[in-house]
């Protein structure tokens, strides 16, 4: 078990709704190594913020529901824990960030007495005394400057790079074993989002720290991950290291995306192939493979059959298609 | 020079020449409600957008690059500075005058799910800027709106339906209609695509260029991705707390970049492939951008430049001709 840190299996997360059942995280399934970044690419509605809400079990319930699957981490299925168990488990080994930087924190009080309170959550016999050093350290750690200081400043006095590095320092106060990301810079600029993915991921290498970067940004992925899962309609089509994503993607979406991002460093004058269609309303049932109604690649089988995810031949690389490239 | 490139579309005559454009919106207070400040959003901005190309216009939120496209059109109205527009300044025409004016210049919004009336069907949205300058009957207004729908790639068939029944990237489609159906000189796209996922960007940034070439379409293209910025841009203008920064060929800008400002945007622009991204070095800037009420004196970058020098806290760099048709507002470029 030691091998793995996180085993997500089979999982089924879906959502009751007046229009039907939502299918938004069907059968999915993937690990996490002690200290790996895993980056999780799809666009929005393909399940990858409801995998990360369904690790931290979060999903509002109604209308949400995790159906089916388990969820091992360190060995532990967090999907039989208590409420007790679990308020003890987020925060101390399995923290999150959520995506807007400007709502997470509480208005009302010190970014200091956030961070000291989350520590002291989980270090019942800490002192107050040391428990504020703690958050200005941490603060220190995500490069806020004159830390000491900005403790004691309230959440709107930080910009939005800043609140999402506090953001950063709270999650990581208590030297968690995951730290799963939700879109951590999609809200940030170019500039700041620099300014925030470059603490991250060096403190997550620092104290060893595993993440789970969920994102929409392949740039982002490309220079934080080393391993990768892409996410279409509630399933993983993909999964591989890095490299092999980029430079062997196996799964004519993964294909189809990465041809239709502009890149920084393309020829002028190149054009992009866009994917046509639209991605498929998951309330309704989708017998076959979710793609095939886009994929240039179709064949008979693929209406009829879901392909499972298979080896592609190429090391740890897996893809879910009948003809992957 | 060896890489210069020629666009077909582009034949030189300049379309639109903005000089000294500033646009301060005041902040009121006190008991009597006076003015205290002036949030100076765009704050002096020159450039030119030539016949037929495309010019990108990036720079982070709060720099000022939305406000400078609609004060382009008169959507807001400028402090100070002129606009020339097919050879009228804009700011000193009638309202009589703009309102006809506004015909050959129009507008595609960001968010193609707030910009779209939902109790008008599409077939109604589309009709409504023809209808407005009388273009037609009933008759003839209904196959232009036919027409246009094709043109953006929907089905005519579809023109009773409302905006609601539409995807964001069909709805961007139902806004760039909307914009085409007076058939303008100047299309400005304020963020077309940012509210899009990446397989439907595309859809869109090629829909815009095909249309280019069919119109004749001259853009302002303004977005705060750079990736996409470069792709479909002729030239670029980058953007700096309500200034222009750097204004060049998009080809030179992304391989030589004279301002610090741009050097450390383009550094921090993630590229998808990781070999490149293992080796790159990133230039990461200190703090944040200063607020638009009361900027830094002189080159308003200095607080954050690793470059900055007495001179920069003192005196604004004017936007000048550092190489052939390569702008920049530097004391220091390169």
């Amino acid at each position: 078990m030691a091998e793995n840190l996180l085993e997500v299996n089979n999982l089924k997360t879906y959502f009751f709704t007046r229009s039907g059942v939502v299918k938004a995280v069907d059968d999915v399934s993937f690990v996490i190594k002690p200290s790996q970044t895993l980056g999780i690419v799809g666009e929005s509605g393909c399940g990858k913020s409801v995998t990360a809400l369904s690790i931290m079990r979060l999903i509002a319930t109604p209308p949400g529901k995790i159906v089916g699957g388990e969820i091992n981490f360190n060995g532990e299925n967090i999907l039989e824990k208590n409420l007790d168990e679990l308020t003890d488990l987020r925060g101390s080994q399995i923290s999150m960030i959520f995506q807007d930087p400007m709502t997470s924190l509480n208005p009302v009080f010190t970014v200091g007495y956030q961070i000291a309170e989350t520590v002291k959550r989980h270090h019942k016999d800490m002192s107050n005394d040391q428990a504020w050093k703690r958050s200005v350290e941490m603060l220190d750690l995500v490069r806020i400057p004159d830390a000491k200081k900005r403790a004691k400043s309230y959440p709107h006095e930080f910009s939005g790079g800043m609140r999402q590095r506090v953001m950063i320092a709270i999650a990581l106060a208590c030297n968690p074993k995951l730290l799963v990301a939700d879109e951590p810079t999609t809200a940030l600029d170019v500039t700041i989002q620099a300014q925030v993915l470059e603490p991250m991921s060096g403190l997550s290498k620092e104290f060893g720290t595993a993440v789970m970067l969920i994102t929409h940004d392949l740039g982002v992925v490309a220079g934080t991950c080393q391993h990768v899962n892409v996410m279409y309609a509630g399933h993983v089509v993909e999964s591989a290291p890095v490299k092999q994503i980029f430079a062997t993607p196996a799964h004519p979406y993964t294909v189809g995306l990465l041809r239709s991002i502009p890149r920084m460093d393309e020829k002028h004058g190149s054009s992009l192939t866009p994917i046509g269609g639209q991605p498929p309303d998951l309330s309704r049932e989708i017998i076959g493979c979710p793609y095939a109604p886009r994929c240039p690649k179709v064949q008979n089988r693929c209406r009829q059959e879901r392909p499972e995810l298979k080896p592609v031949g190429r090391g740890e690389q897996v893809a879910a298609c009948f003809y992957p490239d | 020079m060896a890489q210069e490139i020629t666009t077909p579309a582009t034949t030189g005559t300049t379309l639109v020449d903005v000089k000294g454009l500033k646009v301060h919106f005041p902040i009121k207070g006190g008991i009597f409600n006076r003015t205290v400040a002036n949030v100076k959003a765009v704050d002096g901005v020159d450039m030119f957008i030539q016949r037929g190309e495309t010019l990108g216009l990036v720079g982070e939120s709060g720099c000022g690059k939305s406000t400078t496209g609609r004060a382009i059109l008169q959507l807001v109205k400028p402090t100070e500075g002129s606009v020339v527009f097919e050879g009228d300044e804009l700011t000193k025409l009638s309202p009589g005058a703009l309102r006809q004016k506004r015909a050959r210049m129009q507008m595609v919004f960001q968010d193609p799910f707030g910009s779209l009336d939902p109790r008008f069907s599409v077939g109604e949205l589309v009709a409504e800027p023809l209808k407005n300058f009388n273009r037609g009957n009933a008759k003839e207004i209904e196959e232009q709106v036919a027409d246009l729908l094709r043109v953006v790639g929907l089905n005519p068939f579809f023109m009773n339906r409302f905006a609601h029944e539409f995807s964001g990237g069909q709805r961007q489609r139902i806004g760039i209609a909307r914009a085409l159906a007076l058939r303008p000189s100047l299309v400005v796209a304020d963020e077309p695509v940012s509210a899009l996922d990446v397989s439907i960007q595309a859809q869109v940034l090629n829909l815009l260029q095909d249309l280019q070439g069919k119109f004749g379409l001259t853009y302002l293209f303004v977005a705060h991705n750079l990736s996409v910025v470069k792709h479909i841009s002729d030239r670029v203008a980058v953007m700096y707390l309500g200034r222009v920064v750097e204004l060049s060929k998009s080809v030179e800008m992304y391989e030589m970049p004279l301002h610090p400002y741009t050097q450390a945007l383009l550094s921090a622009i993630p590229v998808p492939d990781p070999e490149i991204e293992s080796k790159r070095k990133r230039i990461i800037l200190e703090g944040d951008v200063p607020s638009p009420v009361n900027p830094p004196s002189g080159c308003n970058f200095h607080p954050r430049c690793w470059k900055a020098q007495a001179v920069c806290r003192e005196v604004i760099p004017p936007l000048e001709e550092k190489q052939y048709n390569h702008y920049a507002a530097c004391h220091f470029p390169g």
